[in-house]
């Protein structure tokens, strides 16, 4: 971590070149940059720092903060550096220098559903598994991601390897603080308890995510596409039924809990016709309604789905 | 309680004071000391001049104006005590404690809080400006690495310590069930026995060097 003022330490612009522009989020560009000193390609993460209101964007310091702790982890993106500068107008950015990887799996998707193709089942298989212990890891450190989606795990498409990235929207939920917000999490891969409303909620929202790109990676569709949080919740209610106090006790006292239309659950075989038996089962113990009955990711690791998987190199 | 319950209102208050008189403990020490090291530096954090504030009234402005998790007063601990041993030449002292303290409680609220105000808000309540905030946190997060997460272990060990303070001050009331904080909290902290109790044993080692 470069301290500010640091003497003698080479800026971002000494340190780098920039290649070419990936990508752009909230807070900043991110670029494909080559280390000058070793000719390593990057990924360079630009933060603008508001500077007048703001200061360091909390997703910036929780991404850095987490990543420090997690980074050791191969399923997870590896935050080497972060280095302060100056732009143009001379305003502080911070630069976050990851390791590049070179696709994610939302492009790695959309590459077979344009192709024709299905993806083979081991490397769902393979995919999952990784995902799962990446996850598993993340939480087994108090964390949670909470902005799990195809697009923000990174992949290496020559040796399938999968890593978890963009920890902006993680937090540590191991120390009681104030209500979390509903405001996570892009729509269609949100859990029920955070759409209707639950203000403390658990590594569960993180496994309902990795259920939902279980889905998606074997039908090359989402699972639930929904535009808004009513029609998200419906697009749920229409393949596992409408929940009640018997399946899920307390649901009616969640904050966004109204009367919804009734529907009775179906087979998620329906949904996901080509999963095989062992992959529906672990598929519905990821997709359950009560969080506390979801299973973990741990656990999940565990399951018969992945008893054929050669996981030595995983 | 679930972990991510709040505290009662009626204990955390009771940490702004243990904390406080820790930090005065600390400051007014260093302050003594100061002739003794000669490798102190002087940081952005120093003023000029001692504020006229006090460490006790500039907490409770700060807990009434930050509203906060109070569960952030102790991580910002966390976070000065990380400071100070990353940095041993800049220790608290009364010219330095202000600054660091509104700069940690602002950086713990962001990491540990979903809704929290901004830069500018903690300024108005820290009495500096904006600008000065800004350049502030970034030296904070740097001076601490960026290590800001805290793991129920270690919150409970500092919980620990501040419980003793409190000794320090209400010797007499140690039973109260409401000042005793450890045991109020300890609800919380189960995320992960083996690092609790490592966790705690490591902590002790420490503070009884």
């Amino acid at each position: 971590m470069e301290k500010p003022g640091g003497g003698g330490v080479l800026s971002a612009k000494e340190a780098f070149e920039k290649l070419e522009k990936v990508g752009e989020g909230t807070y900043g560009k991110v670029y494909r940059a080559r280390e000058k000193a070793t000719g390593k390609i990057v990924a360079l993460k630009k933060t603008r720092l508001h500077e007048d209101e703001e200061g360091v964007p909390p997703t910036t310091l929780r991404e850095v903060s987490i990543l420090r702790m997690l980074s050791r982890d191969p399923h997870v993106v590896r935050l080497m550096d972060v280095k302060q500068g100056q732009n143009k107008e001379g305003k502080t950015v911070l630069y976050l220098v990851f390791e590049y990887m070179d696709t994610d799996l939302k492009k790695f998707i959309r590459s077979f559903r344009q192709t024709g193709q299905t993806v083979p089942p081991q490397t769902i298989k393979s995919l999952m598994y990784q995902l799962c212990k990446g996850v598993a890891f993340c939480h087994g450190h108090g964390i949670l991601h909470r902005d799990l989606k195809p697009h923000n795990l990174l992949m290496d498409p020559k040796t399938m390897m999968l890593k978890i990235a963009d920890l902006g929207l993680a937090r540590a939920f191991t120390v009681p603080i104030k209500k979390y917000t509903h405001e996570i999490l892009t729509l269609w891969y949100r859990a029920p308890e955070v759409l209707l409303g639950a203000t403390h909620y658990s590594m569960a929202v993180d496994i309902w995510s990795v259920g939902c790109i279980f889905a998606e990676l074997v039908t090359k569709q989402a699972l639930f596409p929904g535009d808004s949080e009513l029609q998200q919740l419906l697009h749920i209610f229409r393949l596992l039924g409408t929940p009640n106090e018997d399946v899920w006790p307390g649901v009616s006292k969640l904050m966004n809990w109204h009367e919804y239309p009734q529907w009775n659950p179906q087979s998620l075989s329906t949904a996901v016709p080509s999963l095989d038996e062992l992959g529906l089962d672990l598929l519905s113990q990821m997709l359950k309604y009560e969080p506390s009955k979801r299973i973990s990711a741990k656990k999940a690791m565990e399951h018969a789905y992945f008893d054929d998987l050669d996981k030595r190199h995983l | 309680m679930s972990i991510a319950e709040e505290e009662s209102p009626s204990v955390m208050p009771k940490v702004i004071t243990f904390l406080c008189s820790l930090l005065e403990r600390v400051a007014e020490s260093n302050d003594h000391n100061q002739h003794l090291q000669q490798h102190q530096k002087i940081s952005v954090f120093h003023g000029l001049t001692r504020p006229n504030i006090s460490i006790q009234c500039y907490l409770e402005r700060i807990f009434k104006y930050a509203n906060c998790s109070p569960s952030c007063f102790v991580v910002a601990y966390v976070y000065l005590d990380r400071f100070t041993q990353r940095q041993p030449s800049l220790p608290i002292n009364s010219f330095n404690v202000h600054r660091l303290l509104i700069t940690s409680v602002m950086v713990a609220a962001k990491f540990m809080d979903d809704m929290f105000y901004n830069n500018a808000h903690y300024a108005k309540v820290g009495g500096i400006t904006k600008v000065e905030m800004n350049f502030l946190e970034l030296d904070f997060l740097f001076g601490l690495g960026f290590h800001l997460n805290v793991t129920p272990g270690t919150f409970q060990a500092y919980c620990v310590h501040l419980q003793r303070e409190m000794l320090l001050i209400q010797p007499l009331n140690f039973s109260d069930s409401t000042l005793n904080l450890g045991q109020s909290l300890k609800a919380h902290l189960c995320f992960n026995e083996d690092e609790c109790s490592h966790q705690k044993q490591k902590q002790q080692q420490q503070l009884a060097v």
